[in-house]
């Protein structure tokens, strides 16, 4: 098998020019992983079979419809049934399903087992955005998850509320993320990038948005960040300065009932809200729906249900100058 | 005997047609009652879905808003599963079975009344969700949006997975009303399937032996079945999510050692054999289509029956392959992929089945024929992509997403709705005495047909390329909106073929071609009365030799095992239509009865007095609702047998 030409498999597949098809940051066609391509491997040849067994159909339609249809004067013969044709298409389906159960049942048992050298990261997922935990590090990744390249990866998961399910489709399928069990889904990529990942189960009003990004990088880059995340924040003393005044906003605003950033504000209990000690280190926020930029931070904070219908977030109802005060500073939680 | 009762104890005689619509028990009217009504839920929930379509046919669409959205996918999945396919499905069912079994009426005429009543006044029950429901935000969460008309249902998703339609996740009342909308609709469905299952069983013309029974009998008598067995998982289900909202149940909070999978387990054990309760009737209609214009009996009766039970035996035993995501054990993922593949065998023996009757037989392209073949290649579109839903690590990446709209739509609208198209365009001429029109009818197939793949095989891409269902929002770096919008282009393409369809009944009705008698030289018994057949069905019950009975009394077979015309189609028809005008005294009908309306009326009542728990108008709806009930079962058992 071919990899990684989804653009001429959809061709194959379609007969239609698809140039827009490309490129899909969700094409789960396009495995870039062991998992993925295995369930493609498993995919494809049930797929063009289903190809053949259409086109049999078709023409067996056409031609009873067409050419083996009575053209005597006569009305037709009574043909009430005949035991070896139907013997035939009742045992040939057969055949076929037992070719097709075989290797699901396999490639099935494959998948479902964590391998012995994959280092665990816990996924906790909340209405609406995904939480890493690297439990070894304590440290909290929400919406990025930052994992090796060429490293084999449990995801133990468990969810806070109702039911998600985390789905990042060019390394694998879909896994629930069900409250008070845990549930694990393994993943491994062969490709450095950031992938696309997305709450695969409807969870309520902002299910469309409950979104993250998986981002893989060398085995260097990844020790790296660990020590660069297991770093507090510095908070400033230079009085007057706009991070200075953002940080009186952090704390005046009520954000801190949900927000934690180590070496600032730490709490002893469990917060609603996402750890933001390395906010700005991420290309994503508010559930990987808004990319980080000053801007969407500015419109962000001024209604956050807006953005995201039935957030937790209320709207603060900051002033315009509280806004930007807040902005700068958390552009500067690196 | 006939006796003397009081007159408040009088059956209605009054023959005023709206006095009527009320009161009948005649099983053919009560038929057209739902399927006009189940028409009109299509058009509802049509127009649900085209609201969905036109908003996602651009990325990062404002037409919705995020609980307009989740509410209209819910609304839309509801009304056309339980407001639309089932009432079509009973109006079918109701109208032919008796008569194709040679029957007068159904077993227990008033019984099926009820059915219709309650059917009726749950459906109103669920849309009084447009103007009392509410909806908010989870506890805790936020709405910068006001909610309005589109956003005042229940937004849970036709599966209400819990416990995010629990009171905690989805508070107000739209839920309840769904929820408690939903089990009146069961008993309504419920009660249709026990009355079908007595009258096949007991009903039969003289001589009618199982095997000689119509295909479409036997498959709606397994649907009865597949309703009686699965109907009380979902009636229990459905009740474990009131008392938790209710009254803190605690069977979903997980706080409390609730278990949100429990949920899925029951609601997938009704909601798998639904699947087959929608489709197994149409595979009904097909088996009788195909042969009367192929000129040919059905090929292979017996498998095809067979196969009919056994699809619905299977289909209770694979309900987890809607759950291969969730954290079952590998060994039970594997063995319900393994169970589901079952399932394409005796699908496929019907399709290979339908094609051979068509074999060496003399086809006629008429637009019920033309919607038949249609089925069949949608229908086996479907089922290829319904196998690969059978293999586990394919559904991983496949489930809940677009490939799965895509499959299940191929199903149940190009299977499912061209079958009742099909159907409709077959026996039209039987409930009218009209046929419709050829030429119309032949544009509204060709759209409705170009409408279904233009919009949902660009589905089955969309979900491979990562479209998740139910998202009211897609970012415009997804790559995906060429294909959502050819979609949208296909769903206006369908509203455009539905209204030709509607041009065409109406135009029809008024000047179509008249058919009095046996239009296209039928087989079955239905097609042996005058048409529009008399209250009474048949002058004389029939007596039958033969399977395919009323082709045999008009065919003989010659040496080669052709067909030959005995030449009595005339003085058949003759006789027939003279029976209209003869004395029809001595039959006896069942007499109309206002009871099953006023039992069915109280019904909603109870369901708001619950949703206004605790208030003085709760206990006002509750008195109505107990009062009507309470009249219309003792004027039931009172009022007489006769008028």
């Amino acid at each position: 098998m071919t990899q990684n030409k989804p653009a001429s498999r959809y061709l194959f597949l379609f007969l239609f020019i698809l140039s827009c098809i490309e490129n899909a940051p969700m094409d789960s066609l396009d495995a870039q992983g062991p998992y993925a391509r295995e369930i493609n491997d498993l995919f494809w040849p049930i797929m063009y079979a289903g190809y053949v067994i259409f086109g049999i159909v078709l023409v067996l339609l056409i031609l009873g419809l067409f050419v083996f249809d009575d053209k005597t004067e006569k009305e037709p013969k009574n043909i009430e049934g005949s035991n070896v044709l139907e013997v035939i298409w009742t045992v040939i389906p057969i055949l076929i399903i037992i070719s097709i159960a075989i290797p699901t049942v396999k490639v099935t048992m494959d998948l479902l087992k964590t391998p012995e050298n994959a280092i665990e990261i816990e996924v906790i997922g909340q209405q609406w955005w995904f939480d890493f935990y690297y439990a070894d590090q304590q440290i909290s990744s929400p919406n990025l998850l930052v994992i090796p390249i060429n490293q084999d990866i449990s995801l133990k998961m468990n969810s806070k509320d109702v039911i998600h399910s985390f789905w990042v489709p060019k390394l694998n399928g879909k896994r629930y993320l069900v409250p008070n069990v845990d549930t694990y889904l393994n993943i491994k990529a062969e490709k450095e990038g950031l992938y696309w990942a997305q709450c695969g189960e409807f969870c309520g009003l902002s299910h469309a948005k409950m979104r993250a990004r998986v981002l893989v990088v060398s085995n260097k880059d990844y020790k790296t960040w660990l020590i660069d995340q297991t770093l507090p924040y510095e908070a400033t003393q230079i009085q007057d300065s706009p991070i200075y005044d953002g940080q009186q906003v952090f704390l005046n605003a009520g954000c801190t009932q949900c927000h934690e950033i180590q070496g600032f504000n730490e709490s002893d209990v469990a917060l609603l809200g996402p750890d933001l000690t390395h906010f700005a280190s991420r290309s994503m926020f508010a559930g990987s729906s808004l990319n980080m930029t000053q801007e969407n931070l500015e419109s962000w904070l001024i209604d956050p249900p807006l953005i995201k219908p039935g957030s937790y977030m209320p709207n603060l109802e900051l002033t315009e100058m509280e806004v930007s005060q807040l902005v700068d500073f958390l552009m500067e939680l690196k | 005997m006939k006796t003397k009762s009081k007159t408040i104890y009088k059956r209605p005689t009054q023959k005023s047609k709206f006095v009527n619509l009320l009161t009948t028990v005649d099983h053919k009217k009560i038929g057209i009652m739902y399927l006009y009504t189940g028409f009109t839920f299509f058009l509802v929930g049509g127009l649900e879905a085209l609201l969905i379509r036109l908003h996602l046919a651009q990325a990062e669409s404002t037409l919705l808003s995020a609980a307009e959205y989740n509410s209209l996918f819910t609304v839309h999945g509801f009304t056309m599963v339980f407001l639309f396919f089932m009432a079509v499905n009973s109006g079918f069912g109701n109208y032919l079975i008796p008569i194709m079994i040679g029957a007068r009426d159904v077993a227990f005429p008033r019984m099926n009344a009820l059915s219709y009543w309650i059917y009726f006044f749950g459906a109103l029950f669920i849309h009084s969700t447009l103007f009392i429901g509410t909806t908010a935000p989870p506890v805790g969460g936020y709405l910068s949006e006001e909610s309005n008309l589109f956003s005042n249902a229940v937004a849970g998703g036709w599966f209400l997975y819990q416990p995010n339609a629990g009171i905690q996740f989805s508070p107000g009342t739209a839920t309840d009303i769904g929820v408690i909308g939903i089990i009146f609709l069961g008993v309504a469905s419920l009660i249709s399937a026990i009355n079908l299952t007595v009258t096949t069983f007991n009903f039969r013309a003289k001589g009618l032996t199982f095997m000689k029974l119509p295909v479409y009998v036997w498959m709606t008598q397994v649907v009865s079945f597949l309703l009686i067995f699965s109907l009380p998982f979902i009636t229990i289900a459905l009740f474990t999510v009131v008392f938790d909202r209710q009254f803190g149940g605690n069977f979903y909070n997980v706080a409390m050692g609730g278990d949100p999978i429990l949920w899925q387990h029951l609601f997938w054990l009704f909601g798998h054999p639904e699947v087959y309760i929608l489709i197994l009737p149409v595979f009904g209609i097909m088996s009788e289509i195909i042969p009367v214009f192929s000129r040919k009996p059905i090929f292979g009766y017996a498998t095809l029956v067979f196969a009919g039970f056994a699809i619905g035996f299977i289909g209770f035993g694979v309900w987890a392959h809607h759950m291969f995501s969730s954290s079952i054990q590998p060994l039970a993922q594997a063995g319900f992929g393994a169970a589901t593949m079952i399932i394409a065998i005796p699908t496929g023996i019907k399709i290979f089945n339908w094609i051979a009757t068509m074999w060496f037989g003399k086809r006629n392209l008429n637009v019920a024929m033309l919607f038949s073949i249609a089925f069949l290649i949608n229908f086996v579109i479907g089922g290829v992509s319904g196998v690969l839903h059978a293999v586990v690590p394919s559904v991983w990446q496949q489930t809940d997403t677009y490939f799965v709209i895509g499959h299940f739509h191929y199903v149940l609208v190009g299977g499912g709705l061209f079958g009742i198209f099909a159907g409709i365009y077959y026996w039209f001429p039987h409930v009218f005495g009209k046929k419709l029109n050829e030429t119309i009818g032949k544009v509204h197939f060709w759209i409705l047909f170009l409408g279904l793949h233009l919009t949902f095989l660009p589905q089955h891409w969309l979900g491979l390329q990562g479209m998740v269902r139910r998202t009211w929002w897609y970012d415009e770096g997804m790559n995906i909106e060429f294909w959502n919008l050819i979609s949208s282009i296909g769903a206006v393409t369908i509203l455009l073929g539905v209204l030709v369809f509607i041009f065409n009944w109406i135009f029809s009705k008024r000047k179509g071609e008249a058919a009095e008698f046996d239009p296209w030289d039928g087989r079955t018994l239905e097609w042996s009365t005058p048409l529009p057949p008399p209250e009474y069905n048949f002058y004389d019950i029939p007596k039958v030799k033969t399977r395919d009975d009323f082709w045999h009394r008009k065919y003989a077979v010659d040496e080669e095992n052709r067909s030959v015309s005995k030449g009595k189609h005339d003085e058949i028809k003759k006789y027939t239509l003279a029976t209209t005008l003869m004395d029809n005294s001595h039959i006896h009908l069942p007499s109309n009865s206002l009871f099953p309306f006023i039992t069915g009326f109280g019904l909603p009542f109870l369901g708001w007095s619950l949703i206004f728990r605790g208030t003085f108008m709760s206990f006002v709806l509750l008195s109505i609702g107990i009062l009507s009930l309470l009249v219309g079962i003792f004027g039931w058992i009172l009022e007489p047998e006769h008028e």
